[in-house]
């Protein structure tokens, strides 16, 4: 607690409003093995929140607990507690699949369905019937505008999305977590897998995005981190267990870290 | 430790390395598989060649007619085709769901540890000898449907639906486990695509994990209906036997509540002894046998095509719902202005109004009739295995297994019982270890795709030929031709080659699953090909190779049709002095006897009591294995 107030207090430009997601105390163990301990983070709306530290030390693990994918995995045990609009989370109230639509997420390797680019575009929409069926191309169309693939699909929306390069295949994931119209947008690593020309396209989309969204990502690369991240977190390891070692705003924890572990690692990269 | 460093030629000399221009390990292969590829188009050509003679004779009118007289020379199959149709269907209506449910649930609900138990409990429900099902087909499904159909004035509980119901639980594993590896191929990271969409956990299996693993399925579905063409014993014993009973009352309940006869069970009859004498009765008899081989073989190569790596590679891609009306791009200047429109245009007007529409109860009622399918096809399982043990319980003594059989199987014991099936299964193991070591030698490191995917379809093939129709080839061959008589080295023979695709195929998987870093050190160190064989790939596939025996054992163990004309007898034989003529007494052919005739009580006793002791040396020979054996599949299925 007084970590986070002397880091507000650095960054004082910071206007304060609700916060979309708060992680009060949070902790997780897999299979027994405690991998994060007392996870104390909040997260402002339209900002992009990044999550940095060292391979292994629990930022999948704990972006995956803000949709409760989490939960998908066997022997997942988490405690304490996670507010989004300031509701918990965890008690409830809202089921998990909901959630979900609200959060949506992109991962590391872009996953796309062995089905037509349309077809993947809506799939989320179409399943849940969230829209008419009239108007599944108008979804389609802004959802692709939106990840700014549309140019470059607009004539093969019935091709394979398999055949797409693997930074349009992000971007389509993009896409179709878009069309569901999701107020937070969490990104595991979205780019460590794509080309230079790509990772930008996806900076610059980011960049337009935290103008209606609030975007959690999580990033190996401290340039991206730079570029992109309002406020940053850093996950260490201390004692075998994953700890936010300090957040702060990007320029304060970038130039200036107070903590010893966020020295080493910025040190290493 | 401190030892100068000596330059390591003083200490010792080389010899420049053995090289021969060709190697054993070759030629072994190329024999072994050139046994297996014979086997199966010697067998298909000996089939076509004799049936010829019914051909001339009766033409077309062999498969369309309904006349099946053999005192007048009269030979008409349709309602024997007719009849594997019907049984075969019933099999499949039940089993595709039950057992495709089934496998949704174990693959994508049970945590891992049930689900390893569940499906060893399904393996071993696949190792279960036909004859026994048939056994159980005749004390209990025959009553069951009987009574159940009262109302339709039945003449006995010996029907189509019974025979195929019977089929149905005899499939059921079939359908399950593939479909189950199936749906396991499909990587994980899909279904947690869907799920960070916000779909549902059954949404995501049934919207993306079913369709991605259809082809699975459908290959699952298709290999079961191969078994259940070709079941000669089980439905043998409860199908009734009517010669020429053509179904009168399409679209009713009817046509499967009467006796019948199917291609498979018309050859596991008397007849077939009867027929040999004449030219013409026996050509109509192997016609049904190459009938049905055509059937099941067009059955097991589409399920081997739609599975082949070539079509799994590159999945169809059907160009499905375009969008209906696929709008003409909206022009705008310049792309600022765009962004402006459309951020406009979604602000003002959102596309996203409702929110998800979630079904709780249809959701809830289907995981509930899959978990349904589970429980189902456990319990059939576990049940059958209680009452065997149960009824057969009180035969069990130590005199039962150290006595000869007395009284036409009404007293005395199943000593050599025992020693004939030792004998039998101990003879295919000799025969089928080389070949099958050979052939997946060829097939994972001889042979590059589309060769080794020809090789895969020959073993696909011969593992889904019919076991009635090995013995049928016995017949033939061992029995007539090598004048032989009944003779257990020929019935050890057959069982050998009939386990070669179960051997092969676990130690494919093994192989498959070596580390290439293994091979390629060995290679690094200059050994050639062969030497890489015998120092690495084989000592580290026993494990295959030791799995996929006693899985192969135990099926053979159990098999009455391919020894019933050329191997065993039901009395009278001891130890065999010789080969031509020293047929062995079995386990299961004294079950397929007895079961025959199983009125008297004190004869039911002995019946149950040797199920009971066949499915002993069954299940053990499975249980050493299993365990094992799923897992290193499982490493396969899911690499
Ligand atoms: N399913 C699992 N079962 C057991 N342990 C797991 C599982 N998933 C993750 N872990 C462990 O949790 C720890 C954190 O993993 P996580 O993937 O969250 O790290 P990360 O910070 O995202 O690393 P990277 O930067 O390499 O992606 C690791 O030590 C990992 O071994
Ligand atoms: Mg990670």
């Amino acid at each position: 607690m007084l970590k986070l107030a002397q880091d507000s207090a650095c960054c004082s430009t910071e206007t304060v409003s609700p916060a979309v997601l708060e992680a009060r105390g949070l902790s997780v163990s897999i299979a027994g093995r405690p991998i994060l301990k007392d996870v104390n983070l909040t997260i402002q709306p339209r900002q992009v929140f990044g999550i940095i530290g060292p391979s292994g030390a629990g930022k999948s693990t704990l972006i995956k607990c803000f949709n409760r994918l989490i939960e998908l995995t066997p022997r997942a045990v988490v405690s304490g507690d996670i507010t989004f609009n300031q509701g918990s989370i965890l008690s409830g109230a809202l089921h998990p699949d909901d959630l979900r639509v609200r959060i949506g997420m992109l991962f590391q390797q872009p996953v796309v369905f062995p089905k037509s680019i349309y077809q993947n575009v809506i799939f989320g929409v179409r399943r849940l019937r969230m829209v008419s069926r009239r108007a599944l191309p108008d979804v389609a169309e802004a959802a692709l505008r939106e990840a700014a693939l549309w140019e470059e699909v607009k004539d093969r929306l019935t091709d394979s999305a398999l055949k797409l390069s693997v930074g349009q295949q992000q971007r389509l994931c993009l896409a179709r977590t878009l069309a569901m119209q999701p107020e937070v947008i969490l990104m595991d690593e979205p780019t460590s897998a794509l080309d230079p020309r790509s990772t930008e396209a996806i900076e610059q989309l980011m960049l337009r995005l935290k103008e209606r969204h609030t975007i959690v990502l999580v990033t190996h690369n401290i340039g991206q981190a730079r570029r992109v991240c309002d406020w940053l977190a850093c996950v260490c390891v201390n004692n075998g267990v994953g700890e936010v070692a300090e957040t702060a705003c990007c320029d304060q924890m970038l130039d200036n870290p107070c903590c010893q572990a966020v020295v080493d690692y910025l040190k290493r990269n | 430790m401190n030892s100068p460093a000596v330059p390591i030629t003083d200490t010792y000399s080389v010899v420049a390395p053995d090289r021969r221009r060709w190697s054993y390990t070759l030629v072994f292969s190329v024999i072994g598989t050139a046994v297996t590829a014979g086997f199966v188009v010697g067998m298909v050509a000996l089939f076509a060649w004799q049936t010829l003679p019914v051909l001339s004779h009766s033409g077309l009118g062999y498969v369309t007619s309904n006349n099946w007289h053999y005192r007048q020379q009269m030979f008409g199959a349709l309602s024997m085709i007719v009849g594997t149709l019907l049984v075969s269907a019933v099999a499949l209506c039940v089993a595709a769901p039950v057992g495709i449910g089934a496998a949704i649930i174990t693959s994508e609900f049970l945590p891992g540890r049930a689900r390893l138990m569940v499906k060893i409990v399904i393996e071993l429900l696949a190792g279960i000898p036909s004859v026994v099902y048939g056994l159980v087909g005749i004390l209990y499904l025959r009553t069951f449907v009987y009574d159940t159909f009262e109302s339709f004035d039945l003449h006995s509980g010996d029907t189509i639906l019974t025979a195929g119901l019977l089929l149905a639980v005899m499939i059921l594993p079939t359908v399950m486990t593939l479909s189950d590896d199936a749906l396991r191929a499909v990587p994980a990271l899909q279904r947690q695509a869907a799920r960070g969409l916000g779909l549902s956990r059954l949404s995501a299996v049934m919207h993306v994990a079913l369709p991605q693993a259809r082809i699975g399925v459908i290959a699952a579905v298709l290999l079961a209906l191969g078994r259940a063409l070709g079941e000669a014993i089980a439905v043998f014993l409860v199908v009734g036997r009517q010669d020429n009973n053509l179904p009168t009352q399409p679209f009713t309940l009817r046509p499967l509540l009467e006796s019948g006869q199917t291609l498979a069970s018309k050859l596991g009859g008397a007849e077939i002894n009867i027929a040999y004498g004449d030219p013409l009765h026996w050509a109509a008899v192997v016609g049904l046998g190459l009938m049905l081989l055509v059937m099941v073989g067009t059955v097991t190569l589409l399920a081997a095509a739609l599975t082949s790596p070539k079509s799994a590679a590159s999945p169809p891609q059907p160009v499905e719902n375009a969008p209906k009306h696929a709008r003409p791009t909206k022009t705008h200047s310049t792309k600022g202005t765009s962004d402006a429109l459309l951020t406009a245009r979604l602000a003002q007007e959102p596309a996203v109004t409702r929110l998800p529409k979630r079904r709780k109860w249809l959701e809830r009622f289907s995981i509930g009739s899959f978990a349904a399918c589970t429980l189902l096809a456990t319990g059939v399982m576990l049940a059958m295995i209680l009452a065997i043990f149960y009824r057969g319980s009180s035969a069990l003594s130590l005199r039962f297994f150290t006595e000869q059989i007395k009284l036409v199987g009404a007293d005395g014991g199943i000593f050599f019982n025992i020693i004939g099936t030792l004998l039998l299964i101990t003879t295919a193991l000799c025969v089928c270890t080389p070949i099958a070591v050979a052939v997946a030698l060829m097939q994972s490191v001889y042979l590059r795709e589309r060769a080794a995917r020809g090789l895969g379809m020959v073993l696909y093939l011969l593992n889904g030929t019919p076991s009635i129709l090995f013995g049928l080839f016995g017949l033939v061959v061992f029995v007539k031709f090598l004048g032989w008589g009944k003779s257990w080295l020929a019935g050890g023979i057959l069982l050998g080659l009939m386990m070669i695709p179960i051997v092969t195929v676990a130690l494919v998987e093994r192989m498959k699953a070596l580390p290439k870093k293994y091979i390629e050190a060995a290679r690094g160190l200059g050994l050639s090909k062969s030497q890489t064989v015998w120092s690495v790939i084989i000592p580290q596939s026993r494990a295959g190779l030791v799995t996929g025996s006693l899985l192969g054992l135990a099926r053979a163990a159990g098999e009455t049709a391919p020894i019933m004309f050329t191997a065993t007898i039901f009395a009278g034989a001891m130890f065999p002095r010789g080969i031509v003529e020293s047929p062995v007494l079995s386990l299961p052919y004294h079950i397929f006897i007895l079961a025959q005739d199983s009125f008297d009580p004190r004869v039911g006793e002995k019946l149950w009591g040797t199920a009971a002791a066949l499915l002993m040396i069954v299940m053990l020979l499975s249980l050493i294995a299993l365990p094992v054996r799923l897992r290193i599949h499982e490493e396969a299925v899911s690499a």
